[in-house]
């Protein structure tokens, strides 16, 4: 994912050259990550490239350029977090998750049982059922971590710190829940929240042990059928177990902030935007100071050497799943609390999700939180272009907003096509690695 | 002159099994032959479809009533005769594949995946959004069958269908089974197992796999012409991407790369379909209500299990060998 810190190459003239006396010091002050980041060109290039589109589709076309980018970011934001997690699973197991949107609406509807089912009261068929899963679910993750735990205690000292920490982790977790329930009591949505969290993390538990592990070494696709499989089957339990209709989570619901600029919901969107970058400090936080995070980072690199230089990269691997998994609980109902709870909730944004992991190019979690926010603005400032194009005296496009989907996919498309290993690929590429990278990256297998 | 009992039965069972079996017939040359990933074989589908839709039908001009728009109204008022609407199915989705393939066929498979995923959405989006070319959500509506001329309506008309929807399919299934038989299909299963090597054997891979590709998705249109006569109705959401990956299980099920293979997978999907929905009436309600969902999480670990334990199929590909030497 990021090699060492890179010195920034010679040019004599460029737009990175203008902008190096402002960046220079951020780089210096955090080398480790951030290093790279500003100094990465393309990205640089890609954040002016949209800053402009951006001014320049709002003097064509009018609105309100701050609200949109405030939007942007807020939409974004929740992409981060299914980004994120999907990039960072696919940097380890080396798979594209398609079952990664309908984890999130899991996640939604688990938040949606605590939060809805302990205030109105859930059917009593549903409820039975949901017990029944609940208590199975945890009963085979018990099974299956005891059995787990047995192997990896005979390994090495990092072995064992990998194992525990984030068991330690799901621990503290359900701690939060117990005491989120004290203080909030039982049905708040923060409990479902917590909660939704926690089974996400045991369904990435089941889904590694049970599934993926055993097609490990079978090829890019057969993990991806899989995967499909898996995203048809979360999506039917849905329906057979909570209904086809829409539904809405119970939380507070003020009215907006408004400033002479733009306007934000302090709930949709402040405390949106805080959980993503809280969530996504936190991940940076892990990836770069635990000895997880730094397995984790190593597997995706190079499992062999991982392997060779005794990280046990299947326990990685059952980790990168239980974090992956809840990123998207997390994201999934922060996306129910902004749109509502219906089983096609994230099936509708998986490839929201491909476009944010491609544009900021895949297996880099890095890339993923800044293709997040890209493909939030991108779909916003797109809004802005359909909506004069729906103007009666221009083309009059029927149902202009119908159409913003299509703009992120296109600009998905593209990056596929113009430039496979998106923006972050960048750092490599310029470590002379890039033509290997991107015949990798082209090749078919 | 009524149908016995077990005609009709057997009827409604034949003609979305062999709308099915063509689609994946289509597949199985790109994915089960070639190794091309596909995941927009929906847009494909409903390229062939619409295409068909617009050449069969007449003049469909908006309609208002009282201010209100009734129906959108769509492209069209071609009221060609059937073969026209199959053959134009064929070259408009061969046409869009050759296109979608000139663009994103170098990509590695599951960028590929994404790529015509992402493309397949897109044309669902225009199918359901353009809506005074493709009348919306509301759909192409009143297209006619082949044998309208004689039978207009009732089991019959089925029956009728059947039998050329039948003939279609063998047709299909015998020119791709000569094909894939040919030095041709063998340069394709060469290029699914090492490209490189079989650019070494002076093969133009790239020219190869496009034209796999172009005629995959044309043998796509066909089953979407096919579809456009059955139900003589096209709306947007016949084509989500659910449509595809289960055409990814009927391909997996039979066996990739064997041609009798997806059209046996075909049978046994459909016969689920058909036996769950046949069983609904003999359930309780609480359980009829939901035995669709019941039927697709069977499916879903149904693809689980096939890629785990039983990739090759029911029907495992065979080992062609050239005969003569």
């Amino acid at each position: 994912m990021e090699g060492p810190p890179k010195r920034a190459p010679k040019e004599s003239w460029s737009v990175a050259s203008i902008l190096r006396p402002v960046i220079e010091p951020l780089a210096r002050r955090f080398p480790r990550t951030w290093g790279s980041l500003v100094r990465n060109r393309v990205l640089i290039y890609t954040v002016i490239l949209i800053g402009l589109a951006g001014v320049i589709m709002n003097v064509l076309f009018g609105g309100n350029l701050v609200q949109t980018l405030v939007t942007g970011l807020v939409v974004g934001s929740i992409y981060v977090l299914g980004a994120t997690g999907l990039s960072l699973l696919y940097g380890v197991k080396k798979f594209a998750n398609f079952a990664h949107g309908d984890l999130m609406t899991l996640g939604a509807y688990m938040a949606f049982f605590v939060n809805v089912g302990a205030v109105q009261g859930l059917t009593s068929v549903d409820f039975v059922l949901l017990v029944i899963a609940t208590t199975a679910l945890a009963g085979i993750v018990a099974a299956l971590l005891a059995f787990h735990l047995l192997k990896a205690f005979r390994g090495r000292i990092a072995t064992v710190m990998t194992t525990i920490q984030p068991i330690l982790l799901i621990a503290a977790l359900l701690l939060i829940v117990v005491i989120a329930k004290a203080v909030f009591g039982p049905g708040h949505v923060a409990v479902g929240l917590v909660y939704a969290i926690v089974i996400l993390a045991l369904v990435g538990i089941v889904l590694e042990t049970l599934v993926f592990r055993k097609l490990e070494g079978k090829g890019l696709v057969a993990p991806l059928i899989a995967s499909v499989g898996v995203a048809i089957v979360i999506q039917n339990l849905i329906n057979a177990g909570f209904g086809t209709d829409i539904q809405t989570l119970l939380f507070p619901r003020p009215g907006n902030i408004v400033t002479p600029w733009f306007q934000i919901n302090p709930v949709k969107g402040v405390l949106t935007l805080g959980a993503s970058i809280v969530a996504v400090l936190l991940l940076h936080l892990m990836l770069s100071r635990t000895t997880l995070g730094k397995s984790m980072r190593a597997t995706s690199d190079n499992v062999d050497l991982a392997r060779s230089s005794g990280i046990n990269t299947s326990n990685v691997t059952l980790w990168t799943w239980v974090i992956s998994c809840m990123l998207a609980g997390l994201g999934g109902v922060l996306l129910a609390m902004a749109v509502d709870v219906r089983p096609l909730l994230g099936f509708q944004v998986l490839l929201f999700l491909f476009a944010a992991v491609i544009i900021g190019g895949i297996g880099s979690p890095y890339g993923a939180m800044i293709g997040g926010f890209a493909v939030g603005v991108i779909q916003e400032l797109s809004g802005l272009l359909f909506d004069w194009l729906g103007r009666p005296d221009v083309i009059g496009l029927e149902a202009s907003a119908a159409w913003r989907p299509m703009a992120a996919f296109a600009v998905m498309v593209i990056v596929l096509l113009v430039r496979p290993e998106g923006l972050m690929g960048a750092a490599t590429r310029r470590a002379g690695r890039g033509a290997t990278l991107r015949a990798r990256l082209l090749r078919r297998s | 002159m009524a149908l016995p009992y077990l005609v009709q039965e057997l009827v409604t069972f034949v003609l979305p099994f062999a709308i099915l079996a063509v689609l994946a017939l289509g597949l199985n040359l790109q994915w089960g032959h070639t190794g091309q990933f596909n995941a927009g074989v929906a847009a494909f589908y409903a390229i062939g479809a619409y295409a068909a839709g617009f050449l069969l039908t007449g003049p469909a001009p908006p309609l208002v009533v009282g201010g209100a728009v009734i129906y959108p109204g769509h492209l069209g008022g071609f009221s060609q005769p059937f073969l026209v609407g199959l053959v134009g199915a064929f070259f408009f989705s061969a046409i869009a594949g050759l296109l979608i393939g000139m663009l994103t066929l170098r990509l590695r498979a599951d960028y590929l995946a994404i790529a015509t995923l992402a493309l397949a959405e897109i044309f669902r989006l225009f199918l359901k959004n353009a809506q005074s070319l493709t009348a919306g959500t509301i759909g192409v509506i009143r297209i006619p069958r082949p044998l309208d001329g004689l039978i207009t309506t009732g089991p019959e008309s089925d029956a009728g269908l059947a039998l050329i929807v039948v003939a279609v399919l063998l047709a299909v299934l015998l020119v791709i089974e000569w094909m894939t038989r040919s030095p041709w299909g063998r340069a394709l299963r060469a290029i699914r197992e090492d490209e490189e090597a079989a650019q070494v054997m002076g093969k133009d891979t790239f020219w190869l796999q496009l034209q796999a590709f172009a005629i995959g998705c044309g043998i796509m249109g066909l089953a979407g012409a096919l579809l456009a006569v059955f139900n003589r109705v096209l709306v947007p959401d016949l084509f989500v991407p659910f449509t595809t990956f289960s055409v990814y299980v009927v391909v997996l099920l039979g066996g990739a790369g064997n041609n009798r293979g997806a059209v046996v997978g075909a049978a046994i999907f459909y016969l689920f379909d058909w036996s769950s929905i046949r069983l609904k009436d003999y359930m309780p309600p609480l359980v009829a209500d939901r035995i669709a969902y019941y039927r697709l999480i069977v499916i879903g670990i149904l693809l689980i299990l096939l890629v785990m334990y039983r990739p090759q199929g029911v029907l495992p590909e065979k080992k062609y060998v050239p005969r003569g030497r």
